[in-house]
C-alpha cells in the first residue's frame, strides 16, 4: 500500500507500507485499522516536536497538509524532476528548472571524473549554462531538451514522459 | 580383585542361541525371549518348583540363567536402565528419562522423574531442554536475560530467539529498497513503512523504535548489482527515536540521486 502525502512546500512524499506490519495482529485487519496504522506512520514519520524537542505522537501540520492511498499506476516511473513533482504527480516547472541546471553540472562532473573533461571544459560548461536563457522555457519537454552544448549538443527533440518505461 | 574387563563383543544373555525349545520360560515348557515373561511367579520361587527329590531340566537352568544374564544385557545395552513406574528407588538411586540421568534425593516410587517438582529426583546430566514460552523466565534452570540484561551483556543469562535482538550489537532494523522508479522495499526488519520525499531522500519508519534518536544509522548503496565504479555516496541519521532519514548524492556535484540498491541498518537500544 502506497501513501501520496501533500507537503505544505507543494511537493509530494509518497510513503510505501510494509504489509507485514499492517497485519501483524490481524490477518485481516479492518478498514479503521488500517486508517489507523497510516495516521500513525505518517505521524511517525513527520512528527510534530515539542519543547523538548521530542515527538508530540502529532503530525507536523506545518509540513505536511494531508494524506490518502494512491494506485502505484498512478505514480510516475521516471525521477528526472522528482523533487518538482506536484500533488497531482505534474511538474513544477520553476522547481524543474533549477533541477535542470544541477543536472547539467552533475553531467559535467562525472564527465570530469571519466576523465573526458578537463578543468577547462568544465569552465566552458559553466558559461554555457550561464548563458541559456531559462526564463524563456515554458514546457518540461522543452525544459527536458535544454542542454550546455559541451553536455549534449544532439538537435533531435525528445518528449519528456512521466510514465516511460525504464 | 583386579578390574574386570569389558567383554568385546554384543553381551547377549546365556542360551540366547538356544534352539527351539532347549530354553523354555521358567518353571514352563513354552519358550519366550523377553524379561516380562521369563520374570514370572516361579522365577520369584526359585528351585522350590522342584520337587524335593526332583530335578532341574535342562531348560530351567537355560531359563535362569539366560534371565539373569539378560538382566545384565540390559545395562550393557541402557548402560543406566530406564525409570519404571513400579520400581523401587533409593536415595542416591540413578535412572535414564529419555537420555537424561536423574539421581533420587529421597526414597521414591512411581514419581516421574522428568515431571518432578524437584523433592524426589535431581537432574544430574545431559538435561535436555525445551523451548521456553515467550513468557518463561528461565530455559534450562538458567534464568533468561531481560531486555536491559541483553542490553548490558550480564554473564550467565540466557539469550534465546525472542530476546537475541537485545543485544548490543544486533541491528534493531534494516532494510534493502530500490530508490528509483517507484520506491519499493525488497526486504526489511522492524520497518513499517519507507517515505519517498524525493530525489535520493528517504524517511525509515521503524515498527519498534529505538529509546531515543541517538541510535546509528549505516547506510550504503549500488547503482547496480554487479562490480561498479561511482563517487555518489549515502548519509543517514535518526531524526527521532522511530525514523531514519536517508539520503543518496552525488558527491560531486553535491547533488542528491537516487540509488537503484539503497541499504540502511540502525543500531540502539530498542524502546
Amino acid at each position: 500500500m502506497i501513501i501520496k502525502i501533500k507537503r505544505a512546500d507543494g511537493g509530494v512524499s509518497l510513503m510505501s507500507c510494509v504489509e507485514s506490519a499492517i497485519v501483524s495482529e490481524k490477518e485481516s485487519p479492518t478498514k479503521k485499522e488500517i486508517k489507523d496504522f497510516v495516521d500513525a506512520q505518517v505521524a511517525q514519520s513527520f512528527p510534530k516536536f515539542g519543547i523538548d524537542g521530542k515527538p508530540t505522537g502529532e503530525v507536523d501540520e506545518s509540513v505536511i497538509l494531508s494524506w490518502s492511498e494512491v494506485d502505484e499506476s498512478d505514480i510516475p516511473t521516471v525521477r528526472n524532476y522528482r523533487d518538482a513533482w506536484t500533488h497531482g504527480f505534474e511538474i513544477d516547472l520553476e522547481k524543474a528548472k533549477a533541477i535542470q541546471k544541477d543536472l547539467i553540472i552533475r553531467k559535467a562532473h562525472e564527465r570530469v571524473e571519466k576523465d573526458e573533461f578537463g578543468v577547462q571544459d568544465f569552465s566552458t560548461v559553466k558559461k554555457e549554462l550561464a548563458g541559456i536563457d531559462f526564463d524563456s522555457i515554458k514546457s518540461v519537454d522543452d525544459l527536458y531538451n535544454t542542454w550546455a552544448d559541451s553536455i549534449d549538443n544532439r538537435k533531435d527533440k525528445r518528449k519528456y514522459d512521466l510514465k516511460r518505461k525504464k | 580383585m583386579a578390574q574386570i574387563t569389558r567383554f568385546d563383543g554384543n553381551l547377549k544373555p546365556f542360551a540366547d542361541d538356544a534352539l527351539g525349545t532347549e530354553r523354555t520360560v521358567f518353571g514352563a515348557e513354552t519358550q519366550d525371549d523377553t524379561l516380562d515373561a521369563n520374570i514370572n511367579a516361579d522365577f520369584w520361587r526359585g528351585w522350590g518348583i522342584v520337587g524335593v527329590n526332583g530335578l532341574p531340566t535342562k531348560q530351567d537352568f537355560n531359563a535362569f540363567a539366560y534371565t539373569s544374564t539378560a538382566l545384565t544385557a540390559h545395562l550393557y545395552q541402557t548402560g543406566v536402565s530406564p525409570w519404571n513406574d513400579e520400581q523401587e528407588y533409593f536415595t542416591g538411586s540413578i535412572t535414564n528419562v529419555g537420555g537424561v540421568l536423574y539421581k533420587a534425593i529421597q526414597d521414591n516410587i512411581g514419581e516421574e522423574p522428568s515431571a518432578d517438582d524437584g523433592s524426589n529426583w535431581e537432574s544430574i546430566t545431559g538435561t535436555s531442554y525445551t523451548l521456553p514460552e515467550s513468557d518463561e523466565t528461565t530455559v534450562g534452570g538458567v534464568e533468561k536475560a531481560t531486555q536491559a540484561e541483553a542490553e548490558s551483556e550480564s554473564l550467565n543469562k540466557n539469550i534465546t530467539a525472542d530476546n537475541a535482538k537485545h543485544t548490543k550489537g544486533s541491528a534493531k532494523a534494516w532494510v534493502n529498497f530500490n530508490g528509483t522508479g517507484v520506491i519499493a522495499i525488497r526486504e526489511s526488519y522492524n520497518v513499517s513503512s519507507l517515505t519517498d520525499d524525493g530525489t535520493g531522500r528517504y524517511r525509515v519508519n521503524m515498527t519498534n523504535p529505538l529509546v531515543n534518536e541517538n541510535g546509528v544509522v549505516l547506510t550504503n548503496h549500488c547503482s547496480q548489482n554487479t562490480y561498479s565504479y561511482s563517487t555518489s555516496m549515502t548519509k543517514g541519521v535518526m531524526n527521532s527515536a522511530g525514523v531514519a532519514h536517508v539520503m543518496g548524492q552525488n558527491s560531486a556535484a553535491n547533488t542528491f540521486l537516487d540509488q537503484v540498491y539503497m541499504q540502511v541498518a540502525i543500531f540502539g537500544d530498542l524502546a
